[in-house]
């Protein structure tokens, strides 16, 4: 399995929102397009059943097979057309058309047809053709005979309507509606006032949709009137009804399954549904969070659902209640804070929505939960100045959440937040604990914990631009009513009144590094005296950290002028430097290993190094065309065993990076297919049913039980791939009832599981000690916390004995063995 | 072409009254409008909508209805109970007849237009039979327990839908006995309010009853069964006038908050026959209460509080897109209301029931006024023009006594005429924007103005759509003629050549300071100011003096009743 060869891979986080989801028949699915992909998720459970994976290159277009709903049309960037089988997630056809193909639409009154747009020549001019697909029992199918219905047509799907049973196809550009009859083979077309006085200066179609039952066209414009057409046979006595609510431009427009309702959406994020099609007849569900892109409705007609720019798709009752969210990784606005890892969740955490932290899962490419900051309404308007949250950082194994809020409307004018979170074990998430207005006099440039083990006071230092840096403690703040701590200021320094642009505690929390514009200031943590600086004369530092476990001798900086420099703590002097314009500089934290990014004109390259040599480990070129902005290593849940010496950076963990148009990368050696379905194909949804771990448990298992009494226990396992990567719980799930131990014993480890994933499935992976611990864990059950705890130590310790640690072969086994033992064992019981 | 010192005059205090009622005549394409004032005006639609007939009011004859009937008979009803007839040659009122059922509400003629049919204030339904010379009571309907406020007949005569407060009844004509009552519902945006006026009902003829009320609803019922069959609300206040066309393929409604609402009967497919109603689109040109609305065939008429008649085309209905098809607003009257005597520096206002006489500068008292209606003097005293409702024209040598000629007929009404001074030429502006020159002595158009003719007029100078109503000329320069309409004022210099398609019709005025041969080459017969709007009137006091006289529509609508608030967004 392992292959030797590093590639850059996009790693989930592609858009939810780029086209209009689609519900199957039934409604129990949703179908969106995601980067190369389809996703089909469940409507009850939110949970992603199946990735529909074969295009080649963005899916541009899905609708379902209006001759069998259990079917899947989609089409792609890369030239084909593909059905799909989207209860068991099979491919069953390709249909190569051969140009790019930009969006797709079915219609059941066209059998063996389905309408593509394309575009010829020109970038911006498209065209609506129709493409017979042949009959064909053959997998894949040259599908080349199409015919142009429509020219000089939009490029978004949200312009062309299918309406009436097929009757007739509207296009709107521009200013202008277009209207194909079918049958007559007739084009009418109607034109609005384009001219540039006020009044109609916003006239634009921006999406058109039309009535199911009856011949009425609505149209979504600029201005955010939605124009309903009838009698359009006539390019004379056509005549609309407008319709106006939306201040600003409408994004998207459907009609209800009976055509009895129509719903518009757009930046006020309210779905609003005109009844009857009357001005006054209308209806709300407003403070949705984000833009609406997208609207659909389900075929059976009880479910609508909405795409927001936010990534986001809302599955919505009929009666206007929101009833399911699919988050994916929000990206709509610019990163402040960076990229961190939660220590509990293993979650990547970055900006999300406005006055937002997001919490997104790297294995699952879903957004965990959201962390409002602002705790703020927000406003969407053009020109206002938002409050920005600039800073986050997590403190003391995740018990703790530091962050910064700004908000600079003149030079004078700065307001400044700093929140601080505890982690509530009670609520299983962060609750705002101190609030301290104005922290500094300027902006906070860096923030950071004192993450050392052995410190027992939680301790904050930040740093600004105000030339000072502060250093915030955690004292008890107990009054006659309640037990209560907060953060107070304990200690102020400054250099100079030089700025101070980046702080840095070294791993021990022994010392701490502040630089003061070009000089790197270091601290005694105890007494906060000043023990000695560092100054290069190269230019202000934009990077600073230290070395870890062997290397923590050194100190790193990395100057705007592009020279990288290394102090040796020890003799206080300039270890080595090296011309390198680094834009991102990442620590592992499971190794000495230090990933610098630099920028040149062509590209970013990536560079590998430990802060005890300068010569790189590993070196990379042109990592992304675009400037990378972020970077973060992320501890493996179970370590790789790359042997190439340049790959071996990569055994504990894997580093992460989102560039400046904010696609998140990463290395991998894995095809991207394999890498973004860790445990869903375990999850497959035989029948019909919402898939939940639920159903696993009560329903399909207990039918199972009496007829796998007689299987043996090896045939189970022989199933299971053991170098798989596999969770607790799915591993407990799948064991068969009868195997299983007694329930009490069986609560525990599944609660146990859910509450704090990431140590269970270590605990799975964990070397023979770790298994002790689990052991006796079961045997007293109420130890979990303690548990928890040593098993961070064992980890800890694991890495600070053998740093390179790499298994061998004889390991491996050794460890296969032992799990083995472990199933045994449980089938023992 | 000079310079003037200008009087600009802005204490005119002229109000026009508020629209009431208007009626559409489809076979003289002609406009009757009824004010609070109890005036009554006849607009002649295919006269590029000159107002050509005028019977003043008096507050004491209020209108409530007007109605067509036996084709070219004008009838009004209002609150002191009494049907009048107007006598449409004579200009007066034939007779007035007391209904005896105590204020009328509303009128309606039958579909053949031998019966009138009035609504009263005791609850009463009135039958009338229209006589060729009169009218004659026929008989009573049922007598409902509150006024009548709207009628409207089914087109085969066989029933009648009347809106009362909170209930519709339909009447059979034959029987005069209530066929259906429909209760209408009070609830108004889920608040009930006291009670719900029917402002106005509809009655197709397939049986469909649309009524209009206080709520903001429009509804339609079906008067075979008596049942409510679709309701559209579409006005936070009343719904005060509904006016249905020809074809019954649409139809027009309009509000307190000064909307005027299209409704449209569209097919729901293409293929299928089935139709439904459809409101299509508002209009927004009133600021305060549509009063009424009328549907002619090709455009949407409607007045009201505002003191505006608007008329809307509907472009759909339009064959040729000429300027003809252009909204047009007309808010002051077709005629001069102002006179100036240019000897002893006065000015005459005319108001409804009263003149003012007005001093300019510091000359002394009483002069001579020029005639209201359309004559003009010539300034030796030996000419006198007259000019009828009718378009012709009539010359008399007031010496003689006797008429001297008769200028050409014209299809289209005069709008202002005079004699010039020296030469004893006519000078007549037409309604349609012609404007002819004809000299008495040699009893034939001049030979300008056949050069005119023959050359035709800029198309910016056909397109203006207010009349000329006032001409006059300049005591030194003979050459000159000095002519306006509400919103520009024009010197006619004949010694210079006729602008054609080309050239630039508006140029500055007065002359900027370009150089002279520019001038020259772009300078053309006709020389317009737009400064002063709205002009009510403008004239020569002397060879260097000009009065004009403004009425700003600010200053009139500083004296309506204000408006019904309504929340407009972003502020």
């Amino acid at each position: 399995m392992v292959e030797e060869n590093i590639r850059v891979v996009r790693c989930g986080g592609s858009e939810l929102n780029f086209r209009r989801a689609v519900f199957s028949a039934d409604s129990k699915y949703i179908f969106c397009v995601s980067g190369d992909f389809v996703k089909v998720y469940s409507t009850a459970t939110e949970e992603c059943v199946h990735i529909l994976h074969g295009h080649r290159n963005l899916v541009t277009g899905i609708q379902l097979n209006p001759n069998n709903h259990l079917q899947l049309y989609s089409c792609s960037l890369d030239g084909t057309i593909k059905l799909w089988d989207y209860i068991d997630g099979i491919l069953i056809k390709t249909f190569i058309v051969g140009c790019k193909l930009h969006s797709l639409f079915t219609v059941a009154q066209a059998e063996d047809s389905v309408f593509v747009t394309v575009n010829k020549e020109k970038p911006d001019i498209f065209q609506l053709v129709s493409v017979k697909l042949p009959k064909s029992s053959s997998q894949e199918v040259e599908a080349k005979e199409l015919s142009i219905v429509l020219d000089y047509i939009n490029q978004s799907p949200k312009c062309i309507a299918f309406g009436n049973e097929g009757v007739y196809v509207a296009a709107v550009r521009d200013f202008y509606l277009s209207v194909y009859f079918f049958k007559k083979k007739t084009t009418s077309r109607f034109t609005l006032s384009s001219s540039r006085n006020k009044k109609h200066a916003k006239n634009n179609f921006t999406c058109v949709a039309c009535h199911p039952k009856e011949d009425c066209i609505a149209s979504g414009h600029m201005d955010g009137k939605i124009r309903l057409w009838r009698n359009f046979y006539d390019e004379k006595k056509y005549t609309y009804t407008c319709l106006h609510w939306h201040h600003d431009m409408v994004m998207d427009l459907a009609f209800s399954v009976t055509g009895s309702s129509l719903l518009s959406g757009g930046r006020e994020s309210v779905l609003v549904e005109w009844r009857d099609a009357m001005e006054k007849n209308k209806e709300f569900l407003p403070r949705l969070g984000a833009t609406i892109e997208h609207i659909s409705v389900s075929p059976a007609g009880d479910l609508f659902c909405t795409s927001h720019s936010d990534n986001k798709i809302m599955i919505i009752h009929r009666n206007l209640e929101a009833s399911a969210v699919i988050q994916g990784l929000v990206k709509d606005r610019s990163i402040f804070t960076g990229l961190m890892i939660d220590p509990r969740t293993k979650a990547l955490v970055l900006n999300g929505k406005p006055g937002h932290l997001q919490f997104y899962s790297l294995q699952s490419d879903k957004q965990l939960y959201n962390l409002d900051i602002m705790q703020q309404e927000y406003i969407n308007d053009y020109g206002l100045i938002q409050i920005e949250l600039t800073k986050a950082a997590f403190g003391c194994f995740g018990n703790w959440l530091a962050t910064v809020e700004q908000r600079q409307e003149k030079e004078t004018e700065l307001e400044l937040q700093m929140k601080l979170w505890m982690y509530s074990k009670k609520t299983q998430g962060f609750i705002l604990n101190t609030k301290i207005h104005m922290p500094h006099e300027d902006c906070i440039t860096a923030l950071c914990f004192c993450n050392a083990e052995k410190s027992e006071q939680p301790t904050l230092v930040t740093a600004s631009k105000d030339g000072y840096f502060k250093v915030w403690i955690l004292t008890d703040d107990s009054d006659i009513y309640k037990k209560a701590v907060g953060w107070t200021c304990d200690f102020v320094g400054s250099y100079h009144k030089y700025q101070a642009t980046n702080c840095c505690f070294s791993e021990d929390g022994s010392l701490l590094a502040v630089s003061f514009e070009e000089i790197v200031t270091i601290w005694d943590s105890e007494t906060w005296e000043l023990k000695c600086t560092f100054c290069q004369r190269a230019g202000k530092i934009r990077h600073l950290c230290f070395g870890r476990l062997t290397c923590s001798k050194y100190l790193l900086g990395a100057t705007e002028n592009g020279i990288l420099s290394c102090w040796n703590l020890l003799s206080c002097a300039l270890e080595w430097s090296a011309k390198l314009n680094v834009r991102v500089m990442e620590p592992d934290p499971n190794s000495e290993n230090i990933a610098a990014i630099s920028q040149s004109s062509v590209g970013s390259d990536l560079f590998v190094f430990k802060p005890s040599e300068p010569r790189p480990l590993y070196i990379q070129k042109g990592i992304s065309r675009e400037e990378v902005q972020w970077g973060v290593f992320v501890p493996r849940d179970v370590p790789e065993s790359f042997t190439s010496a340049a790959y071996q950076w990569l055994n504990r963990s894997q580093f992460y990076f989102l560039t400046k148009s904010q696609s998140l990368l990463t290395f991998s050696t894995k095809s991207p297919e394999e890498k973004l379905t860790p445990t869903s194909k375990q999850l497959l949804a035989e029948e019909s049913l919402p898939t939940t771990p639920f159903y696993f448990i009560l329903g399909k298992h207990r039918q199972q039980q009496d007829e796998k009494l007689n299987e043996t226990l090896e045939n189970e396992l022989v199933q299971l791939p053991l170098t798989e990567n596999i969770p607790a719980i799915s591993e407990l799930l799948h064991t068969p009832a009868h195997v299983l131990p007694s329930a009490v014993f069986l609560c525990s480890m599944f609660v146990n599981s859910l509450l704090l994933s990431k140590e269970t499935k270590s605990a799975e992976e964990m070397p023979k000690d770790v298994d002790m611990e689990e052991e006796k864990e079961s045997e007293n059950s109420d130890e979990e916390n303690d548990f928890t705890g040593r098993i961070q130590d064992t980890n800890n310790t694991d890495l600070g004995e053998d740093v390179i640690h790499q298994l061998s072969k004889s390991e491996e086994k050794e460890l296969r063995k032992f799990r083995k033992i472990d199933y045994s064992w449980i089938a023992a019981l | 072409m000079g310079e003037f010192k200008v009087h600009r005059v802005r204490f005119f205090n002229y109000v026009p009254s508020a629209i009431r009622c208007v009626a559409y005549n489809n076979q003289s394409n002609r406009l009757a409008v009824s004010r609070t004032d109890g005036t009554v005006e006849i607009y002649n639609l295919s006269a590029n909508y000159f107002q050509e007939k005028f019977f003043p009011g008096h507050e004491s004859r209020a209108t409530e209805a007007l109605c067509w009937a036996e084709g070219q008979r004008l009838f009004s009803a209002g609150l002191n109970g009494e049907i009048i007839e107007y006598d449409l040659q004579a200009l007066n009122i034939k007779y007035a007849m007391d209904a005896f059922g105590g204020p009328i509400w509303s009128m309606a003629a039958s579909p053949s237009g031998s019966q009138l049919l009035v609504g009263c204030e005791d609850g009463s339904v009135k039958l009338f039979q229209i006589t060729p010379d009169k009218i004659q009571f026929e008989r009573n309907f049922d007598r409902q327990k509150s006024r009548i406020l709207s009628l409207s007949w089914r087109p085969s005569g066989t029933h009648i839908a009347a809106g009362s407060i909170d209930y519709i009844s339909v009447f059979d004509v034959k029987s005069g006995s209530t066929v259906h009552k429909m209760i209408v519902d009070r609830q108004y945006m889920g608040v009930s309010k006291r009670k719900c006026i029917v402002w106005g009902v509809a009655f197709l003829s397939d049986g469909t009853v649309i009524s209009v009320d206080s709520a903001g609803k429009v509804q339609f019922w079906d008067s075979a069964t008596g049942t409510l069959v679709k309701s559209h609300l579409i006005a936070n206040a009343d719904v005060q006038s509904i006016a249905v066309a020809n074809q019954e393929d649409s139809f027009v409604v309009g509000t307190a908050e000064g909307t005027v609402f299209h409704f449209q009967l569209v097919p729901v497919t293409s293929n299928s026959g089935e139709k439904q109603w459809v409101r299509t689109k508002p209009f927004q040109h009133h600021t305060h209460d549509v009063r009424t609305v009328a549907h002619s065939p090709t455009s949407l008429i409607s007045g009201g509080t505002d003191t505006h008649l608007v008329i809307r085309p509907l472009m759909e209905k339009v064959e040729v897109k000429n300027y003809d098809a252009a909204l047009r607003k007309i808010t002051f009257p077709h005629r001069r209301l102002i006179s100036c005597s240019r000897k002893r520096q006065l000015l005459l206002f005319q108001f409804a029931h009263h003149l003012e006489l007005w001093r300019l500068g510091s000359t002394v008292a009483t002069g001579t006024v020029e005639a209201m209606c359309l004559l003009a003097v010539s300034a030796d005293g030996n000419w006198l023009a007259a000019s009828g409702t009718s378009a012709g024209v009539h010359v008399y040598n007031v010496k003689q006594l006797k008429l001297h000629c008769t200028v050409p007929a014209y299809n289209f009404p005069v709008t202002a005429m005079a004699v010039a001074p020296n030469t004893n030429n006519l000078v007549i502006a037409y309604s349609d924007q012609q404007v002819f020159e004809y000299s008495i002595p040699d009893k034939h158009y001049t030979d300008w103005s056949r050069t005119v003719q023959k050359h035709g007029f800029h198309h910016l100078w056909l397109q203006r759509d207010t009349p000329i109503t006032h001409i006059s000329f300049h005591p030194k320069r003979p050459m000159h003629i000095l002519l306006h309409d509400a919103y520009m004022f024009c010197i006619i210099d004949k010694s210079l050549p006729l602008p054609n398609d080309k050239t630039l019709f508006y140029n500055p005025f007065p002359p900027t300071n370009e150089s002279d041969v520019v001038q020259r080459r772009t300078a053309h017969a006709f020389k317009i100011s737009k400064i002063y709007k709205p002009l009510l009137f403008m004239d020569l006091l002397d060879e260097r003096t000009l009065v004009a006289v403004e009425r700003p529509l600010d200053d009139i609508i500083a004296q309506l009743p204000p408006p019904i608030k309504k929340k407009k967004f972003g502020t």
